[in-house]
Order: C-alpha cells, then structure tokens, then sequence
C-alpha cells in the first residue's frame, strides 16, 4: 500500500500554491476585461493620455465616444494576448493541483504561456502607439501625436517571459528525469 | 539483456504469489510483473532488500548474468 504523502510534503505545498494560483487566473480572466471597459468608460482624458505615453495635457480636443471606443479595442489586443497566456497558466497550475509536476504538458503550457505574455508586451508597445494617434486625432493639425515608448513594465514583462521560458525548459529536463526515474522499481 | 531476471523461478520455489510480493514490497503488480520480465531500467536495493526478505533468499537467487558469445569467443 503506498505510504501517503504527509501534509508537510512539498508537494503537497504545491498543490495547494497552485489551487490558490488557479483561482487568482480565474479571477484575473473575468476582472481584467471589465476592468478594461470601466477604465475606457470612465476615465478622465488626462488619465487616458497616458496610455498614449502622452503629456496630460495633449489631448485638446473632447474626447468622443468612438476614440474611447477604438482606442479601448486597440488596448484590450495585448489584453486579450496577455489572457490567453493566463490560460495556459490556469491549465498548467491545474496539473500542478493534481500534483503531476513533471509532465511534458506543464512543460508545453509554461512555455506557451511566456509566449503570450512576450506578445502581449510587444502587443502593448504597439498598442499605446495607436493609442496616442487616436486620442490625439481630434486635435488641431499640427498638435496630433504619435507617440512610441518602451518602459521598464515592458522590459520586465519580456524578462519574465524569458524567465518562466526557462524555468519551463528545467521543468522537461526534469520530466526526463522523472520518467527514467519511474522505470526503476 | 545481459541481466536475466529470476524472479519468477524464486515466487515458483517459494509458492507465493506475484500479488502477495508486490504488496509487501510496495510496488503496483504491473511493475512486478515488469520486473519479472525483465523489463524495467533498474532495481533499488531497497525494493531488492524486501524481496530478498519475502522470499528468504539471495539477491544471486533472483539476479543471473548471461554473458554473450561474443565476450566468450574473447
């Protein structure tokens, strides 16, 4: 009869890091895009002018519901990027509850997911360039803006991508690991 | 596999049964019956100390080297 794994077990600890980590993705999937629509709904134009990476004073024109409404849908593309890598996550700390760790499916969705969320940084670069044309659009000629801006949110963001890309491949090397492991009895 | 697995002969002496042994060991019958083939990448010495208690024998009871021709030709 196997000897059950006590409480203090580490993986017990991660299955239980992971349940919480699986319910934070959930929350993160259903907040984030009516967080977005709210933001996009009710912020002032000063506040929006800087997911524009705009001075807030740049927006000189009233914003009307259409620029509110396309610039919206420009950001929620690296949102939408950025919830199909929380996805893959959800899928892979789900294997990690049930306690399979070393398993090439964790390995492929880790991987998955750091892609994603380099694509969505790339994604919001682009995005906030649009941004700024669009909120900017309604200005007087000569005072609309297209600005291109890379902050350190982006960098790290692509740091972390690369990171977990990496633990992912440590992972597949310890899947090997395992499956020679459990060839001996 | 120059490693022959005796197991089988050792549970016929001993008149036990493969799911007896798997029990006591503390291993699925799937990979005692893996083992029994021969067919698995190795053996702990503990999973071989409790077998070699169970069945009250030998690790040379259970373990035989075949050596190939070729090595004997040498």
């Amino acid at each position: 009869m196997p000897t059950p794994v006590p409480l203090s077990h580490p993986l017990q600890r991660i299955r239980k890091i992971s349940r919480l980590m699986l319910l934070a993705c959930w929350v993160m999937m259903l907040l984030l895009p009516v967080l977005l629509v709210f933001y996009w709904a009710t912020t002032s134009a000063p506040g929006l002018a800087r997911q524009g990476n705009l001075l807030p004073g740049a927006i000189q024109a009233p914003l009307e519901i259409w620029q509110r409404v396309v610039a919206g849908a420009v950001t929620a593309i690296p949102l939408a990027l950025l919830l199909l890598g929380i996805w893959q996550a959800k899928c892979c700390f789900e294997q990690f509850a049930n306690g399979d760790v070393f398993t090439a499916q964790a390995t492929r969705q880790l991987r998955s997911f750091s892609g994603w969320v380099a694509a969505a940084a790339f994604a919001a670069i682009l995005a906030s360039a649009i941004t700024s044309v669009v909120l900017t659009l309604n200005n007087p000629p000569g005072l609309r803006h297209l600005s291109v801006g890379i902050g350190s949110d982006h960098v790290f963001t692509l740091f972390f991508a690369g990171l977990v890309w990496l633990m992912a491949a440590v992972i597949g090397q310890g899947q090997m690991l395992a499956e020679e492991n459990e060839r001996f009895v | 596999m120059p490693i022959i697995v005796q197991l089988d002969v050792m549970l016929a002496r001993r008149k036990v049964k493969s799911k007896d042994l798997a029990e006591h060991v503390g291993i699925t019958e799937a990979n005692m019956s893996l083992l029994k083939q021969g067919k698995v990448k190795g053996i702990r010495f503990d999973t071989l100390e409790k077998i070699c208690t169970y069945l009250q024998c030998q690790p040379g009871d259970l373990l035989a080297h075949e050596v190939s021709a070729e090595v004997q030709a040498k």
